[in-house]
């Protein structure tokens, strides 16, 4: 599924990745953790201010980058990925 | 470019990169076809395949690089690629063309890491691949605006179908030796001060400066400093140290300062190149065949279904080729035996050389069906979809989704199971999952199990028939190595391939039909890996078991009196069966030949207390009697080194049985059952003896094969050895502690 680029931007609070339901729009709000890892997730596309959408939540998620990737992401502890739901 | 002046030649050095599901495999082999050869880079795990192409007049060698997201590398594997194109790799010059595949359906992801070559300021050439899938979702590119936009070739290709292969072997011939037209910058004003100030630091002489400060200032945890710090000198690196600490200071993210200004750059560039459908949430297959292969209920089932078929494929579909290879063998030791006089050139033929090649090649229809089937769920895209719904399971212990493939391939057996931890990215993840694998019960502990269970373990059931206490045990088994697997694993993580709570990332390719010519190499390259480098230390080990068994050998002088009478009585009776002219001759010759028969299982077994390996046995006794065990069992134990199946025929000739027996032999269970300590009526095997030599191989790593799959998938001693001592260990402790315990309970 294609991710809509216009779309209503009225943001609410960041909340984690992984609380993310099926469906669900947002927008990275932010990248924390080790620079390795931050760097990592940022070369293959998901990065600050990225808008994303969930296929599959939960613990392990499929997010679908605006450029068309599909990546399996599950964060820990050390790494955690804060994003803006759009509504 | 070198010269070749006697055939009038030139030959040209290619690396081939680009991201992982590019098609780059496909077109490495579309270009190479049969012409490929593969083996190890030095140091690290990466395989390394090399193929020839001639175009004109110049051969070109390809090197196809692992597929990589970018060039910031963070461990020596992921820096090989790096060294490669840096022509740092002993042995390795400078490629002469950098040929970058990339996927035409994600293009703004894949000019992330074109974008970082192009700092390298190399002759390359952009094969555009999947041009027909792009096509076929709404995806127009314009080659030539791309390529005036980079400033190297740009050739649109479908490498499944070949289409554009000519075009690229052309263009491939005309990029020898240019560079880039244009000097590529995608950087904010402020970075390109930062980089312009790192140049200016340079020495003189310094071949890479754009490329090495442009590494170095965005190099997270100080390993591309380390790396490139002898391209550069002090000041560079005390210039560096001023510029990270003003980024950091000004609020830029070192971790993120590259990405942004590079996808800023593809993103303001993107649509010169790129018209992608204006319709907004276009469904397409792959997010059909999503819908049910990653659905909770539904994928689960179907990545059951597929697990189930694999193992029973590689279980089940792989033994009537294995029984062909055994029959094989078993064909070629009778030829030898009508040929060989027997003696020592005959046994070192048929129980050295024959037996040690067998037990490489009765592998090797496994390893091709297993490489097929994971070449197959690689190549379509299903393998990482069954990793994300396995994941969240397998993390809990600390591995991801895709460890279960190989972990569930070692049910089977852990020789496939371990080659098959090259679908696993992640180095440490890799080790760690080729470190437990040994740990599953593999089919060859099943005669062991089947034995010891039917002699010794009370046939009784419970739940009106449902449960058998027999079959209860078996279960215990495989649950013995599966719980210390998750232990071990658990340990590892935290001691010595130290991670901490890891992430996981990886991508989820579209979905596509394979390549029937990848799924081939794949196959061919796995076997053929296993046969040349593992299968030389298993064929040697076997040799020199089958010496520790066979040398010294008896002197006929110095044999007990039964014994004596025993060669005697096969002399006397070869000499009747010899003499026997008619078949209907009213000499009982079967009765001869199973006295024969008795007579030499009783000198095979002299033959082997009195071997090298049974002196071992006997030195080693203290050592195993806390297990419960004696001097024949210790002895048996050793024998089985090469394969822990040999165990079973190893005991039939310690037990006077001859090495024919099996593990469903009748005769061979009630010699155990009446076997007792030498010099003493005390039984020798109880229950708690069969169960200590359960557990002992349920963790042991007698496997020479495993350890040898494992050396040459990490290219270091230091693993196989490593495995063989903490599964020793852990097999002794377990085992001892399995008697000392059960002898209290039974």
């Amino acid at each position: 599924m294609s991710i809509a680029t216009e779309v209503d931007l009225s943001k609410t609070q960041a909340v984690p990745l992984q609380s993310l339901g099926a469906g669900e729009i947002a927008e990275v709000s932010s990248v924390t953790g080790s620079n390795h890892e931050v760097a990592r997730l940022a070369e293959m596309g998901l990065r600050t201010g990225m808008k994303v959408s969930v296929s599959r939540g939960g613990i392990t998620s499929i997010v679908q980058l605006l450029n068309g990737s599909r990546l399996c992401v599950r964060t820990c502890s050390q790494l955690e990925i804060l994003v803006t739901p759009i509504q | 470019m070198n010269q070749d002046d006697s055939a009038n030649l030139t030959s040209a050095r290619v690396a081939v990169l680009g991201n992982p599901n590019t098609g780059k495999s496909t077109l490495f082999n579309a270009l190479t076809g049969i012409r490929q050869q593969t083996g190890n880079y030095p140091g690290v795990t990466v395989e390394k395949r090399t193929g020839l192409v001639k175009i004109g007049a110049t051969y070109f060698e390809l090197t196809d690089l692992p597929g990589t997201y970018s060039l910031a590398p963070r461990s020596p594997d992921e820096m090989l690629t790096v060294n490669v194109l840096l022509g740092e790799e002993p042995a390795e010059q400078k490629p002469d063309l950098i040929l970058c595949v990339v996927d035409a359906n994600n293009l703004e992801r894949n000019l992330f890491l074109v974008s970082q070559i192009l700092d390298l300021h190399q002759p390359m050439i952009i094969a555009v691949n999947m041009t027909d899938i792009a096509t076929r979702n709404g995806i127009e590119i314009e080659l030539e605006s791309l390529q005036k936009l980079l400033g190297v070739p740009v050739v649109g290709i479908q490498a499944k179908r070949r289409v554009g292969i000519d075009a690229l072997k052309s263009a491939m011939a005309n990029a020898i030796s240019k560079s880039p037209d244009i000097e590529h910058d995608p950087f904010s004003d402020e970075l390109k001060q930062r980089i312009k100030r790192l140049k200016a630091a340079c020495p003189d002489d310094c071949q890479l400066k754009r490329f090495a400060v442009t590494r170095m200032l965005f190099d997270t945890d100080g390993f591309m400093t380390d790396q490139l710090k002898s391209q550069v000198d002090g000041k560079v690196l005390a210039t560096l140290k001023t510029e990270q600490a003003q980024m950091q200071s000004e609020g830029h993210s070192i971790a993120e300062s590259e990405s942004h200004a590079r996808y800023n750059w593809i993103t303001k560039h993107l649509d010169s190149f790129v018209k992608r459908p204006t319709q907004i949430h276009q469904t397409t297959l792959t997010d059909r065949l999503d819908a049910w292969l990653t659905h909770p209920f539904w994928g689960l089932l179907f990545a059951g279904l597929t697990m189930v078929i694999l193992f029973q494929l590689v279980f089940w579909a792989a033994e009537p080729a294995s029984n062909l290879i055994d029959g094989f063998n078993g064909v070629l030791a009778t030829a030898v035996n009508s040929v060989v006089p027997e003696g020592t050139l005959n046994s070192l033929l048929i129980d050295g050389l024959i037996n040690g090649v067998g037990s490489v090649l009765i592998f090797l229809p496994q390893i091709l069906l297993l490489f097929f089937i994971l070449a197959v769920l690689e190549d379509t895209g299903y393998l990482s979809r069954a990793a994300f719904l396995l994941d969240k399971y397998l993390s809990r212990i600390g591995l991801s989704g895709i460890t279960l493939f190989p972990l569930l391939s070692s049910f089977a057996c852990a020789i496939p199971g371990i080659m098959a931890t090259r679908v696993i990215k992640d180095r440490r993840e890799r080790l760690i999952t080729m470190l437990i694998a040994p740990l599953m019960s593999c089919s060859a502990r099943l005669p062991v199990y089947v034995l010891l269970i039917a002699a010794f373990v009370p046939s009784k059931s419970y739940l009106g028939g449902l449960i058998g206490l027999q079959g209860l045990t078996m279960f215990g088994m495989y649950m013995v190595g599966i719980i210390t697997a998750v232990v071990i694993a658990w340990v590892l993580r935290k001691t010595i391939l130290k991670t901490g709570t890891s992430s996981f990332v990886l991508e989820l390719p579209t979905y596509k039909l394979p390549s029937l010519r990848n799924v081939w190499q794949r196959m061919f390259d796995g076997g053929w890996a296993f046969v040349r480098d593992a299968g030389t230390m298993i064929v040697v080990v076997t040799i020199l078991v089958w010496a520790a068994a066979y040398f010294p050998q008896n002197n006929e002088t110095t044999l007990p009196a039964p014994l004596k009478n025993d060669l005697a009585t096969i002399a006397a009776h070869q000499t009747t069966l010899d003499s026997l002219d008619a078949p209907e001759s009213s000499i009982d010759v079967a009765n001869l030949e199973e006295e024969i028969s008795l007579a030499q299982n009783r000198l095979d077994a002299y033959q082997l207390e009195h071997s090298y390996l049974g002196r071992t046995g006997k030195l080693i006794e203290p050592l195993v009697t806390p297990l419960g065990w004696d001097w024949r069992i210790g002895s048996a134990a050793i024998a089985s080194f090469p394969a822990r199946e040999v165990i079973v025929s190893t005991m039939g000739v310690i037990f006077g049985l001859g090495a024919d027996t099996d593990e469903e032999s009748d005769s061979l269970k009630s010699s155990l059952a009446s076997a007792t300590w030498e010099g003493t009526d005390r039984p020798l095997f109880t229950l708690p003896v069969a169960l200590s030599i359960m557990v002992f191989f349920a963790l042991c790593a007698q496997c020479v094969s495993t350890l040898a799959v494992i050396r040459r998938e990490t290219n270091s001693y230091r693993w196989p050895i490593f495995t063989f001592t903490y599964m020793t260990i852990l097999a002794y402790v377990a085992a001892l502690l399995t008697f000392q315990i059960s002898n209290q309970l039974f």
